[in-house]
Parts: structure tokens; sequence; C-alpha cells
């Protein structure tokens, strides 16, 4: 493996012109890039570090919502006082996270940016609808998560471009949300299926008036679970409903085989567990149970 | 007996060095002017070498030497050829390697040798190799209708035929169960140097049997024994991954050619491959039984993944095939199968935990199907005093029933309530039994008490789970002194006296016996150089307590220390020694209780207690004990619930990694109980025997069998894997 160079940019402006060289590639955690570099995967000629820029990492409140800096690291999203009140989800997730050791290191941004289809952080950020947050040589721009993957280690970003941070809705009132993840063992595992759910309900607590599903794992990407939601939304919630919308979102599935798991066992394990995360995210919506 | 020393909970001597980092390991540790060694391995599973050529890799910058297949002549003391000569038997062979300045290099220049291979069809299951017609692994086998098969081994007691002419119900059952690898997280290392003046070789390196290196060292590079020193370096974990000799010869062969010292550190893919994992294995079993679960007639064909080279694993297999259970009628017929897969190395316990998981979840098969609780159809079988147990030996005493008992005791068993528990979650229990018979081999120490009144113990055995620990307990315990007054160390084969390997859970049980004689050895030594001086006969000196006295006389003692120095200035040194292979086979018996709980949706099992008993003789030190029964049973929760090789249609290994290959992480694990039955009644130190394997051994049935209790799914293969469990739950669809 040639070394590569190795830059240091302090603004996202001299980070984005670095990587407008051949060969260069944007470093943040590095827990993706050095194993895909140690496979040959990739092979960078230039590694633009972008942990010295300073802006992009931490969590605020704005008037738009949520923005959480590219830079994250998984770990300060278990802790921060923000993420705890406004999305707690995101706080689950990350404790499910690979191990401390990696949480350390990883960034949320790296996370998106890598665009494995298990990719555990895509999931709340799909169900709280966020949006993207780009910088190139031609400026700013905003992607919807949900348009942000484009296939495995595919996405939205041209060439050149930085993720900078996302922006996240503050959940609507009388919102619940979950997540699970199916791995073989319960830490240091990539889930083979991983689901989030996030409802909300009406004031009576009776019906669905929005729903999100998002599957991990069982498709190139990251993705929503359109028909699912639409089964439950303006609906009164019951428990057959719940099913209905479980099975509506095996439809959204395109598993493959591997070591993991069979695309058989991923398409029904992904209609458990939708169904099991629905049923939680219902249960925390902050209104009556449904039956 | 009341004990000083023995039976206390002594933190391992080597723990604080090894949690500040301080312990150098073989990837630590470096010489001047040392280059670095890479191979060529193999990239097809089986195929005949046509021509290497390594013109190309000789003349890369920084390389000094290249070694082929030719540079070993001979092979390995397990018939494995260090690089292959003509025929590649595996994907991960080694072919070739190199010796030059810097890693990189080494590895340029080993991927520069170039290899016609005439690919051959290869035979990757057992079953397909013991077919006739079948791809033959190696050209010259004899056995012109079952080429594949590398050793039998055989079992035959009692008239089966009439005794399952004779059994009320006959069970027929067929198990399997993966390769795997063993678990070590320090991949192999290994460093040699050769001395130009003397022509002698010295070799560090990560292994568990530092004179058995020496010997095939001797063999392999056709050296005088008396040209060879192994240095045991700490071992970063073994586990039967590190018996035989790895990358030693390849490191030492390219150390002599080059004329300067050479490391190899095989990378973690290599680990994973190209080395001895432990081999799968298929096992028949049909099995005679009365109505009350009366054990009469076992028949067995068990086949066991070699792979590509010979292994022991049949005739360990056979001996253990009754389990620990009184069968007066047997026939087992038990096979090493070449197939193109790597060399099956030996892992803990060898082929027990395969044939346990057989007989084990067999047994339980049979204990629902008549109706009798398993723990009473084990109880009923256990084997008493006067059985004939492990291929004819005669059981020396009863305990099996009392470990069977404890553990389900322990566990709460006749309590169990099984539940359908939270949501889909369904609890279950199941118990599972297991033996090893400990051999202590050819074991040896010395012991010196010095004049401080300290005592110093040199062994010859890699300290792989704290016997070092246990050697100083004992040590302390024969002279009644305290545990720090003790010092041990691991020589090497120039300075410490022979051994054979840290394997088969000998070392505490052959060793610490050497050791416990090599003190008394120094003790008699002591109280013939002071009889003079005492004015008494040497056998009315005592040495107890720190103490040197008179038997019955009072007052007219000295200490350790006076002794010892006055001693010395009349007969020199007290240097005690200890060498033994006299003693008998020690039979360990372990029972172990998993409390799973299962979601019937997903199939996720988890196992929420393990308890485990053991017959241990005695445990000198009960915190590393417990600590062998913990990590061992953990080692059978990976084997049960998740770990396995996972191959491509061509060949290839596709989870050569430890993110890839699940293992168990710490918060995958249960609650472990474990209850030690101390009877003291084999020949070891104070009465200790082997405790590394046994608790392995048990473990995957326990949870087989605790899965069926929960949710009435019958798993053969292991892992258990929570797909079957689903599938079958929903009619096998
Ligand atoms: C042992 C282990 C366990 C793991 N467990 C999990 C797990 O449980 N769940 C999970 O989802 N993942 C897991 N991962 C994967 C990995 O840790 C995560 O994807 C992590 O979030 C990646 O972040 P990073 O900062 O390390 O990214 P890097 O490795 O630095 O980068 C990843 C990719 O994103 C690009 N990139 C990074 N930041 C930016 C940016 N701001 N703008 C543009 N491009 C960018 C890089 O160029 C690269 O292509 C695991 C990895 C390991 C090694």
């Amino acid at each position: 493996m040639a070394e590569p160079q190795m830059l240091q940019p302090s603004t996202v402006r001299e980070a984005v012109r670095a990587l407008a060289a051949r060969g260069a590639v944007a470093m943040a955690g590095a827990t993706d890039l050095i194993p895909a570099m140690r496979k040959g995967e990739i092979r960078p000629r230039i590694l633009v570090n972008l942990k010295g820029i300073a802006g992009i990492r931490g969590v605020k409140r704005t008037r738009r919502g949520i923005w959480i800096g590219a830079l994250t690291r998984v770990a300060d999203l278990l802790d921060d006082p923000v993420i705890a009140q406004n999305l707690p989800l995101l706080a689950e997730v990350a404790a499910e996270f690979a191990s401390p050791q990696i949480r350390n290191l990883a960034t949320i941004g790296g996370n998106l940016c890598n665009a494995a289809p298990s990719a555990d952080l895509a999931l709340p950020l799909l169900v709280f609808d966020a949006t993207a947050e780009v910088r190139g040589r031609s400026g700013k721009r905003e992607i919807a998560t949900s348009d942000f993957f484009r296939g495995v280690n595919r996405t939205a970003l041209r060439r050149g471009e930085i993720l900078t941070g996302l922006l996240v809705p503050r959940p609507r009132v009388r919102t619940g949300a979950a997540h699970l993840k199916l791995g073989v063992r319960k830490a240091m595992d990539l889930a083979f299926v991983g689901i989030a759910a996030a409802v909300q309900v009406s004031s009576d607590g009776k019906k669905c008036r929005r729903a999100r599903v998002a599957l991990g794992s069982v498709a190139p990407t990251p993705r929503r679970a359109a028909k699912a939601e639409a089964v439950l939304e303006g609906q009164v919630v019951t428990s057959q409903l719940i099913d209905e919308a479980a099975e509506a979102a095996v439809s959204a599935a395109r598993p493959v085989s591997d070591l993991r798991a069979s695309a058989d066992y991923r398409r029904e394990m992904t209609r458990v567990l939708t169904g099991r995360a629905l049923r939680e995210a219902f249960r925390r919506a902050p209104q009556e149970r449904p039956r | 007996m009341r004990f000083t020393a023995v039976g206390k909970r002594v933190p391992r001597l080597d723990g604080p060095e090894k949690v500040a980092g301080r312990t150098q390991f073989g990837a630590d540790i470096a010489l001047p002017g040392m280059l670095w060694g890479a191979t060529l391995r193999s990239t097809h599973a089986h195929a005949r070498i046509v021509r290497v050529r390594t013109d190309k890799a000789t003349k890369m910058p920084g390389v000094l030497a290249v070694i082929t297949g030719q540079a070993f002549p001979t092979s390995d003391g397990e018939g494995v050829p260090v690089l292959a000569r003509d025929k590649v038997r595996f994907q991960g062979e080694a072919v070739a390697a190199v010796a030059a300045e810097t890693e990189e290099q080494a590895r340029a220049a080993a991927s520069a040798i170039e290899v016609d291979y005439a690919p051959l069809p290869y035979v990757a299951d057992v079953r397909e190799a013991m077919k006739r017609g079948a791809t033959r692994v190696h050209d010259e086998s004899e056995d012109p209708k079952h080429p594949n098969i590398a050793g039998v081994a055989e079992v035959k007691r009692g008239d089966v035929e009439a005794a399952f002419a004779a059994a009320d119900l006959v069970f027929e059952d067929t198990f399997e169960t993966p390769w795997v690898h063993q678990g070590f997280l320090e991949p192999h290392v290994s460093l040699a140097a050769m001395d130009p003046a003397s022509g002698r070789l010295t070799v560090w390196t990560s292994t568990q049997a530092q004179f058995n290196q020496r010997a095939d060292l001797a063999n392999l590079l056709h050296l005088p024994m008396s040209h060879i020193r192994v240095i045991g370096l700490p071992v970063g974990g073994a586990f039967g991954g590190k018996n035989a000799v790895c990358v030693e010869p390849i490191a030492a062969e390219l150390a002599r050619r080059a004329g300067r010292p050479v490391k190899v550190v095989v990378s973690r893919r290599d680990d994973f491959f190209a080395t001895r994992p432990c081999g799968a294995s298929v096992m028949e079993l049909k099995t005679g039984v009365k109505k009350d679960g009366t054990l009469v007639a076992l028949q067995a064909r068990l086949l066991f993944d070699t792979g590509g080279y010979p292994g022991a694993q049949h005739g360990v297999g056979a001996s253990l095939a009754q389990g620990p259970y009184r069968v007066l009628n047997m026939d087992v017929k038990s096979y090493s199968v070449y197939t193109n897969r790597p060399p099956a190395g030996a892992r803990r316990a060898l082929t027990s935990p395969h044939v346990h998981f057989a007989l084990e979840s067999q047994l339980d098969i049979i204990a629902h199907a008549l109706g009798i609780d398993p723990l009473q159809i084990r109880l009923r079988n256990a084997l008493r005093k006067g059985d004939t147990a492990l291929g004819g030996m005669e059981m020396p005493y009863t305990v099996a029933g009392k470990v069977i008992r404890t553990a389900a005791e322990k566990a709460g068993w006749q309590r169990r309530r099984r539940s359908s528990g939270r949501g889909a979650k369904a609890r279950g229990f199941g118990l599972a039994a297991g033996h090893w018979s400990v051999w202590a081999g050819a074991s040896s120490a010395w012991v010196q008490v010095n004049e401080d009144g300290t005592i110093s113990v040199v062994t010859g055995a890699i300290n792989l789970t704290g016997t070092n620990t246990s050697f100083a307990q004992i040590a302390a315990e024969s002279f009644g002194i305290l545990v720090e007054r003790v010092t041990v160390h691991q020589g090497d084969t120039d300075t410490s006296p022979r051994n054979d390997g840290s394997w088969g859970s000998r070392v505490l049980f052959g060793v610490g016996e050497a050791v416990r004689r090599a003190c008394e050895d120094a003790k008699r030594q002591l109280a013939e150089g002071l009889s003079e001086e005492m004015g008494v006969p040497a056998d009315r000196i005592l040495v107890s307590e720190g103490q040197v006295s008179v038997r019955g006389k009072a007052g007219r003692s000295l200490t350790l220390a006076e002794a010892a120095s006055r001693a010395a200035d009349y007969r020199g040194a007290i240097i005690g020694r200890g060498a033994l292979s006299d003693l008998p086979f020690a039979v360990a018996v372990a029972a172990q209780v998993a409390e799973v709980e299962v979601d019937r949706e997903t199939g996720q099992v988890e196992v929420k207690r393990l308890t485990c008993s053991q017959d241990v003789g005695r445990a000198i030190n009960p915190m590393s004990v417990e600590g062998q029964v913990e990590g061992a049973a953990s080692q059978g929760i990976g084997y049960g619930l998740c770990e396995e090789y996972i191959y491509g249609t061509d060949g290839t290994l596709l989870n050569d990694n430890f993110m890839d290959f699940r293992m168990p992480t710490s918060v995958d694990h249960p609650q472990y109980q474990v209850a030690l039955i101390e009877e003291g009644l084999d020949g070891g130190p104070f009465g200790a025997k082997g405790v590394g394997e046994p608790p392995l051994v048990p473990t995957a049935a326990a949870i087989a069998n605790a899965v069926y209790d929960a949710v009435g799914v019958r798993v053969k293969q292991l892992p258990i894997k929570p797909e079957s469990i689903v599938r079958a739950l929903s009619g096998g669809r």
C-alpha cells in the first residue's frame, strides 16, 4: 500500500479545494476508510483529514431544528443534552453502534457518506426527515436524506463535495419513535436487518397522523418503506393495521443473501421487526395506547 | 488436609504486566539487522504445481533470500509440508517465502513469485470425500475404495447386534459441526537468527510446545538438535492452534540463507485460512435403549475433517464416544478424512466437543421420547467405579453422577419452569455432560532453595493459563512459605528441563506434580545436608512452615534461609529435581445447564445463565480454575451459537477476520455459575487434575437442549442459527 499524502485543512473551503485533486478522499474517523484501504478496495492518493475543521462538529438548536455537525462522533451523540432532549432515538442507536473504541472515532457524517446498506444512523435520520447540508466548490446545497443514498457506498455527493451537517426538524408533538437491530451478536456487529419507525398520533391518540418507516441492510441503501407508511397514515391504529404495515414494509426490501443472513430470512425479519418497531413507537407516542 | 497456599485465590502473577501492556509479545521484539519474511500462499484449493519461478522476486529491491518447497524435503511431525512441493491441497497452503529488508518489500517480492498451477477438482466435505470415486487429496493413498481416509480408530465392546435386538427402542441421528478458528488473538509470529560462527539457531516464537518445536526444526532443517535453541515467548492465546510448527521453519531457513535474523508475522487473514483451525465433523449415532432409559448399545460412525493433511482427530473421537456413561455394547468407527481444507489442528479438548454435541443431544432426544427427565437419564447411565470407560480404561472412582447432579442442583433444575416469557420470548433449560482424559505426559521441573530462603522454580512449560501462579502455590505449600517467596521461571530449551507441550489440560496435572516432587527432593537434600550439624539422621529433620526442625524436639529449628545457606556450604546448591511420566490418565467430567431465551419470531437465542460443575480433583488456585471454566464455556457459547468458517463455492474462506467470524463479545455472555468438585483422587499435585479442556465439552449440547426445551426445535447442526429455528417453527417453510 503506497502511503497516501495526508492533508490537514482547517476550513471547509480548504477541504473542498483539496478534494478537487485527483485521488483525493475525505477522511473523518477512518473506521470505514482504513479497513477498505487495507483490503485494497480503495487506494487514495491524498487523504483530506476533516477532523481539524472548526465548526462542523457538535450539536446545536437552530430555528430550523436540530443541527448535527458531520464530524460529530457517535460517542458524542450518547451524552449530548440536546440530543437527549429532542432526539433520544439517535442516542439509542448510538448506544448499539459497534463498541466504545469505534464510537470514539466514528462520525455521523462518515456513517452516512460511507453509505453502507447497514449504516445504523441513517435510519433515525430518515424517519425524522433530516436534510444533509453539503458544501462544494460551487457553494452550499441541501439534500433530503431520503435522496442522499444512491447505491452501495454511493451517495448524491458530487466530486469534491463534503457533508458539513445534518438538519433534523424538531419532532412534532405526539410523536413516538423506535429502532431495532438484528445482528449475530450484541456488539461489534453490523445489522443484518435494521428498522426505525416514527409515528405521530392524533390528539385523541387513536389515529396515526404521520408515519415513517426506514429499513436498513435489506436493500442496496438504507431506505424508507413508503407503502408501509401509507397503510398507517390517517387510519385508526389497530394491531391488525400494524401487521398490515409490517407486511407492506417487506415490499420495499430488496435483500441479498450473504454471510450474515439469507434474503428470505431478511424479508421475514423486515416484517417482524417493522411490526415491533411500530408497536414500540406507538407505545412511546405520548398518548393513549393502541389496542 | 489443611492447606496454607493451595486453594487460595491468587491473582495471576503475570497479570499486572499484561494489563499494563508491558508484556513483550512476538510482534514487539526485534533484533539488529533483522529482515522480514513473507509467504506466498496458494490461491487454489487443489492444484498440481507445474512450475515455480522465483527469478523476478530474487531481483526485487531488498530481497536477500527466496525459498520454495525444495528447501524442505521432509514434512513436519504431523505430516504437513512447510512449503508445498508437488501439489497444493488447500487454499492458503504456503508455496514459497521471501526475506527482505522491509515487510513491504518482502510482501511485494512474495507476490512477484510466479506459480503455474494445474487446477484439480477439489473435495470439501467429508461425506463427499468418503464416497467411492471421490477426488483424491493424496495420490499415494493405499485404499482404492476410500482414498481419503487419513486414519481409522475403532472401539468394539460386547455384542452390539444382540444388544440392539434386545433394546426397546433404537434412535438414529446425524449431527454436524463446522470448521472454526480457535479464536486466539495473537497471530502466529516467529523470529529466527543463526549465529554464523557457531552455526547455532535461535528461534523466538509464540508456541505451546517449545521442545516439540526444537525436535521438529531439527528434522526439517537437518540440524542437530543441540544446534537449536527455541525460546517460547509469552503467548497471546493459542487453544491448541499453536501446538505444531507454523512459520518457525520458514523464518529459520530464511535466516540461515540470508545470514541475518528474520521475523515472520502471520497476517490475520493468513492466520484464519492458512494455519490449523479446528475441523468439521459429521457424526452418525445409532443408540439402543431400554424403556427405563438404560443405554444398551451404541453404534457410531464419526467422520472428522482433517483437511489436506493427517491429524489425530479419529483416535480421540473414538475414545470419548461413549461420553461419561456406561455403555456395555459398542461399535464405534471413527475416521479422519482428507479434504481440500486447511490441515485441522487441535482446539481445546480436540474432538470431544464435537462428539459430545452429538451424544448429549441424542441423549436428550431419547429422554424426551421416553418421557424421562433429562437429568434422570444421565444419572441412570453415569459411569461408576469399575466401569469401563475411555477405550478400555477402568474408572478408578465414581464422580460422574455427582458432577451432573451438582450442575442440576445449582441451576435449580427441579424448580425450573419453562415459560413463554414476555411477547415472543420463550425460556428453556438444557443439561449436558462431557468428559476428557488428562494425560500428564513427560513433565519435569527444577526447584532451587536460595540462601535467603526463597524458592526458584524452573520449568520448560509454556505458561498459557496461569500455571506458573499455581506452581508458586504448590512450592509455597511444600515448604510452608508465602507465595510471594517463590519465583517461577519459564525457561527455554537451553535453560530448562524438557517438557511436553502445554496442551490437553496436562500442565498443572503433570508439571505441577513435577514441581511438587522437586520440592520434596529439595527438602530431602536440605535434611541430608544438615543432618550432621543438627546431630540427627536426615529422616528426623522436618521442613515445614518455612522452618527446618527436628521431629519431636522443639526449639532446635533453623529458618529456611539459615538452613539453605548452611546446607549450601556443606553440599553446594540445593536443587530439587522432579521428572515423571508415570501418572495414569485422569478422567475429568464436566456438566452444564444452559438457561436460554429464544425469540420465536426472530429465532435469536440468548444464553441467560450457564451453570457449570466440574470434577477438578483439587483447585490449586480456584480463581484461575473458575477462569478456565468460564473461558471454556464462553468458547462453547461461540461454538454453539455463532462461530463457523463460511466458504465460497470456489473454496475461498469468506469470513477470514474477527468482524465476519463472529465470536461472542463481552456483552454476549451470560451470568456464569461455577461449582468445583474437589475429591482429590488422582495422582496430580495435592490431588489436582487438568481443568482447561472439560468445560468446553458440554456447552454447545447444553444450549441445543435448552433451545429444544424452550421452543421444541431440535437443531442437529452447529452453530445453532436463528434462521433455522424460525424455519423449523414455521413448519419448515
Ligand atoms: C469494528 C467496526 C464496527 C462497526 N460497527 C458499526 C455499526 O454497528 N453500525 C454502523 O452503522 N457502522 C459500523 N461500522 C462502520 C463505521 O464505523 C461507521 O460507518 C462510521 O460511522 C464511519 O465514520 P468514520 O468517521 O469513521 O468515516 P470514515 O471511515 O472516515 O469515512 C467513511 C467514508 O465517508 C467519507 N466521508 C467521511 N466524512 C465525510 C464528510 N464529512 N463528507 C464527505 N465524505 C465523508 C469518506 O471519504 C469515506 O468514504 C463499524 C466499523 C468497524 C470497523
